[in-house]
């Protein structure tokens, strides 16, 4: 029986933690949360994912709401209400609090440019359509550019004419809501479009697939362009190809996505080589054109474009101040010849003792150790040798900084991750939002949340299961003596 | 076996985290009720096989809704329904053991009487909630 027990336990436990695993992959963007209260007399119904109703919240009650879609014309709002995730029509709330303060949002170090290619381009009281429009008619012109510093996940605020308000700066996709914006950022020095297909239109607007210009762009083609219309993982850019203008359908590089014609070029992105095979290509996409130079063992280069053709991963990067093309079967049968960061270093806590190897190999020489405990190291990239099981100790190696010296350390070395930074981002948090934040916090935690007054219903079953068991045992022992 | 505590519906009239507590009185008090008559039914007339079946019931039951209640704010209600199936079936198990044991009434396996119980109480707790919501 015993054993039955522990063998439910685990299951209970795998069980439980299934929903975390599956969570942690869900994509839907991230929206600042805003309060409002129901304003509908009769209450706002809570819907479902089916759209059903589940419940009904009555008229003044204050809940927040998470995230906001559109579906058939209808603006919802996500929201949780006593336990429960659900929906509701935004046109039953307002907001709770109209005042908004600049400092609550993440600013920029220098302001960015915003294209507006569209004539729907409004301006709301906050950051949600929920605040309403500034002013009903007053919108931007298309083929306008405004700057922004203030901002969150889908908002920016801007000033166009002397009027101050928030612009709509996401695109939320059909997968989620028809809700989408009209503007586009204004590139900056990294401007490059590479065609990888032969491309035979252009859309004269992101947001309209069925106007279309008719073009000849051969594949390998490097254009320029002036605005991006991000879709989140693809989007639109705006180029000029034998005096006709339009927007090219396009992947950003490190994203390897081949559904589309064309990248633009990469931000962020940089490789490191783990192979002694990593040769030059002297045209891309043709494998024939394969030389018997390589980019050196343990070298780092910069992406330029990324993409998937025919199977194969094809990079253009810079080297030693030369533009190379390189290439990797998508098959990963054998090892990577490459190990990719797309912008982000990690940084770790490690302990003392860890020997750090020039290459991610046990036979490797060993360039460093690190002697301190609790040390903290930025993290690169991850190579997962194929030689080895899951299991195995030489399976994963992470490419580290530590004190001056680079090299590879064993990934299961590595202790609590302490912080994530974005190598190119160019935002910046004001002292004012940190101090904010913190003063949320320290209000959030004088009050018990429902996770806490959960949290102690749980505790409380607990300790009186744990009484029960023994007045279970005793009174059966009891029953037993007089059975005797 | 668990009453109030199946449906969606039930946080809809008890539905304040704070009255969490009531909800797990309501939802003890319900299953107690209807399985001590269906205890009855089935022909248990033993006094302290009725202290049983209570003590089984505060055992499982308050675990069972608070930690649905905890998956259904943490991960929604779809993780909550799943992990309700599996505290539900490891509720069995543990009244089902239990009855095996200390029961003096013999004339069905503890494990046939706690399944028994339990689709009484589960059936009985979705149909009042239909009802009532």
């Amino acid at each position: 029986m015993k054993r039955l027990c522990s063998y439910l336990g685990g299951f209970l436990i795998v069980i439980l933690m299934f929903p975390i695993l599956v969570l942690a992959d869900v994509g839907a963007p991230e929206l600042g949360d805003y309060d409002v209260i129901i304003s509908n007399k009769d209450g706002a119904s809570l819907y479902d994912y089916n759209y059903n109703v589940i419940d009904k919240i009555p008229y003044d009650t204050k809940i927040t709401v998470n995230f906001e879609y559109t579906r058939d014309g209808v603006l919802y709002g996500t929201i949780n209400y006593h336990g429960q995730t659900g929906d509701i029509r935004l046109s039953d709330v307002k907001i709770y609090d109209e005042e908004i303060d600049l400092d609550d949002y993440l600013k920029l170090d220098t302001p960015a440019e915003l294209y507006v290619f569209d004539d729907d381009a409004y301006l709301y009281k906050g950051p949600s359509t929920v605040y309403g429009r500034v002013d009903k008619e007053v919108r931007i012109p298309q083929g306008e550019i405004v700057s922004y510093e203030y901002y969150n996940d889908a908002w920016v605020y801007v000033e166009y004419d002397g009027v101050k308000g928030w612009l709509l700066n996401y695109s939320f996709g059909d997968i989620y809501s028809d809700l989408s914006n009209s503007v586009a950022q204004v590139a900056g020095e990294k401007n490059r479009v590479y065609v990888i297909d032969n491309v035979k239109t252009l859309l004269k607007n992101p947001k309209n697939t069925d106007d279309t210009i008719d073009v000849d762009i051969p594949a390998g083609t490097e254009l320029e362009y002036k605005y991006y219309y991000s879709l989140a993982k693809t989007g639109y850019a705006y180029v000029e190809y034998e005096d006709q203008e339009g927007w090219i359908y396009v992947s950003p590089s490190s994203f390897g996505e081949d559904s589309s014609s064309a990248v633009i070029e990469d931000e962020c992105s940089t490789l490191i080589v783990v192979s002694e095979e990593a040769y030059i290509y002297e045209e891309e996409t043709n494998l024939d054109s394969k030389t018997d130079k390589t980019i050196p063992y343990g070298e780092e280069v910069t992406v330029i474009f990324s993409f998937v053709k025919d199977n194969y991963t094809w990079y253009y990067v810079s080297y030693d101040g030369e533009n190379y093309w390189l290439a990797e079967d998508s098959d990963y049968e054998n090892n990577s010849l490459y190990v990719g960061n797309y912008g982000y270093v990690q940084t770790y806590e490690i302990n003392k003792g860890i020997e750090i190897y020039e290459y991610p190999n046990k036979d490797s020489k060993i360039i460093g150790t690190i002697n301190k405990d609790g040390e903290v190291v930025d993290t690169y990239y991850t190579f997962i040798d194929n030689n080895y099981e899951y299991s195995d100790e030489y399976y994963s190696w992470t490419y580290i900084e530590y004190d001056g010296v680079k090299g590879w350390v064993l990934t299961t070395t590595l202790g609590d991750l302490k912080e994530n930074k974005e190598l190119c981002k160019t935002t910046i948090k004001t002292e004012e939002n940190e101090d904010n934040k913190e003063d949320k916090e320290d209000k959030s935690s004088n009050s018990l949340s429902p996770k806490v007054i959960v949290a102690i219903a749980i505790g409380g079953a607990v300790v009186l299961a744990l009484v029960v068991i023994v007045i279970i045992k005793l009174v059966n022992r009891n029953r037993n003596n007089e059975m005797l | 076996m668990r009453c109030y505590k199946h449906l969606f519906s039930c946080y809809n009239l008890y539905g304040e985290i704070m009255n969490i507590f009531i909800i797990m009185l309501i939802a003890l008090s319900s299953t107690l009720f209807i399985e001590f008559v269906g205890a009855y039914i089935l022909g248990i007339r033993n006094k302290l096989d009725f202290v049983n079946v209570g003590l089984v019931n505060i055992l499982t039951n308050p675990l069972v809704v608070s930690i649905s209640f905890f998956m259904n704010i943490t991960y929604g209600v779809v993780y909550r329904r799943i992990a309700l199936f599996i505290l539900e079936v490891l509720a069995f198990f543990v009244e089902g053991y239990i009855y095996d044991k200390f029961f003096s009434f013999k004339k069905y396996n503890g494990f046939t009487i706690s399944f028994i119980l339990n689709i009484l109480s589960f059936g009985l707790g979705i149909l009042i909630n239909k009802i009532i919501y």
